[in-house]
């Protein structure tokens, strides 16, 4: 978070994931021009330029399968989670690559003609009622709009000025461009060569991230069944030595209502305090992080908010919901029944189970 | 994370990894049984 506006907000994890990420993408590309002339069987020549062009493309596929397994990995185990904290740094770094490949092929392949390559690129093949004879390279083409629409507007500037919903939906776009890269791939250089390799890694990725997003799913939506309310319309937490024994301090049991949003219920010191699990930024999981420094943050971006009124440090301005909490007994109840966002709720005393 | 998707949002969303699927599966199966030796791209220029 920052009180001004900053290009880039630098810090040492996200130099550090940045550096890891270029060194990635030199070693990924060097490898390729050493080991890609031997993975192509074609009866053409394979030139140093298609090793760029296709060196650069299939990186920028890699890249964005990465991007794309990120979020469900980190959603079926949290060990993944600090890949997806600098994951936009990751996207624009991919939307270079895509922009280089787009480059290396339009030098190559359309650099030399009488027409301007664009003006080659876009109407040279006009076999748009063809299927393998499809022109390929308006999809990458398309793909490739839409990730560089989506680099521009990856700052939380556009955030804010468009607001969550709308730069959520065009960043979703993001699945849209991964199905049309497969098929730029699948129609161009799958029907050029003869080696295995491109189908079986292309094939490969659809599996991976469909069956990856479909087990995500299945994870999410077990956690969801909710659990049923008591007769007053509240719902248990947990009893307290349970939660003395099993919570650790600064991190949150999840409960969730039956049909009803999550709630983060969330251990601090020896007093109990619950907000809404959806993070105002960009409906992280709030209760998948911790309370650092006196305030939930977000194991997403880093977002702050305070346990107790659910509203940001001074002098950020954010807020989310608070749910008030009650003792009866030995057990832990929760109202989930949302108070307004930036609702004050006096943290709940965990005092001895038996004093 | 926020929860609800609603049905036909949910549909929209496994249709299209079996589109995607399915027209891979498509090119792969229908492409030439040789290479067809004109490169990857099929190029306005002289080259």
């Amino acid at each position: 978070m920052s009180a001004g506006f900053q290009a880039v907000q630098w810090n040492r994890h996200k130099r550090i994931y940045d550096v890891v990420l270029a060194i990635g993408i030199l070693l990924y590309l060097a490898g390729f021009s050493l080991l890609g002339p031997r993975l192509f069987l074609s009866d053409h020549p394979v030139t140093p330029e298609i090793i760029r062009t296709r060196a650069l493309g299939s990186c920028g596929l890699l890249m964005l399968t990465i991007i794309l397994a990120i979020g469900p990995l980190a959603r079926l185990d949290r060990r993944f989670l600090p890949l997806l904290y600098n994951r936009r740094h990751f996207g624009v770094a991919t939307c270079l690559v895509g922009l280089a490949h787009a480059w290396s092929a339009l030098d190559w392949y359309h650099g030399l003609g009488r027409l301007p390559p664009l003006v080659s690129l876009l109407f040279s093949n006009a076999n748009y009622g063809s299927f393998l004879g499809f022109p390929f390279e308006l999809l990458g083409l398309a793909a490739l709009a839409i990730l560089v629409v989506m680099a521009v507007t990856s700052h939380d500037f556009w955030l804010a000025f468009l607001s969550a919903p709308v730069w959520k939906a065009i960043h979703m776009s993001v699945y849209a461009a991964f199905g049309l890269l497969v098929l730029h791939v699948a129609l161009g250089v799958m029907q050029a060569e003869r080696s295995p390799v491109v189908p079986v890694l292309l094939g490969g990725a659809v599996v991976l991230l469909s069956a990856l997003h479909i087990a995500a799913a299945r994870c999410e939506r077990t956690k969801d069944e909710g659990a049923a309310l008591d007769a007053d319309g509240w719902l248990t937490v947990g009893t307290i030595d349970e939660l003395l024994a099993s919570l650790p301090d600064g991190r949150a049991r999840i409960v969730v209502p039956s049909g009803g949003e999550r709630i983060a219920v969330f251990r601090n010191g020896r007093t109990l305090s619950a907000i809404i699990n959806v993070c105002a930024h960009q409906n992280g999981p709030l209760g998948e992080g911790r309370i650092i420094d006196g305030c939930v943050t977000c194991p997403w971006h880093g977002f702050q908010f305070r346990p107790e009124d659910g509203c940001a440090p001074a002098p950020f301005t954010d807020k989310i919901s608070t749910y008030r909490l009650k003792r009866a007994g030995d057990i832990i109840l929760v109202d989930p029944r949302p108070l307004p966002p930036g609702t004050r709720v006096e943290p709940l005393a965990l005092g001895a189970s038996h004093g | 994370m926020r929860r609800p998707h609603r049905r036909w949002h949910r549909r929209l969303w496994l249709m299209l990894p079996v589109l995607v699927g399915g027209l891979l599966l498509a090119a792969l199966i229908l492409r030439p049984a040789a290479p067809t030796g004109s490169g990857p791209l099929i190029s306005g220029s002289v080259r």
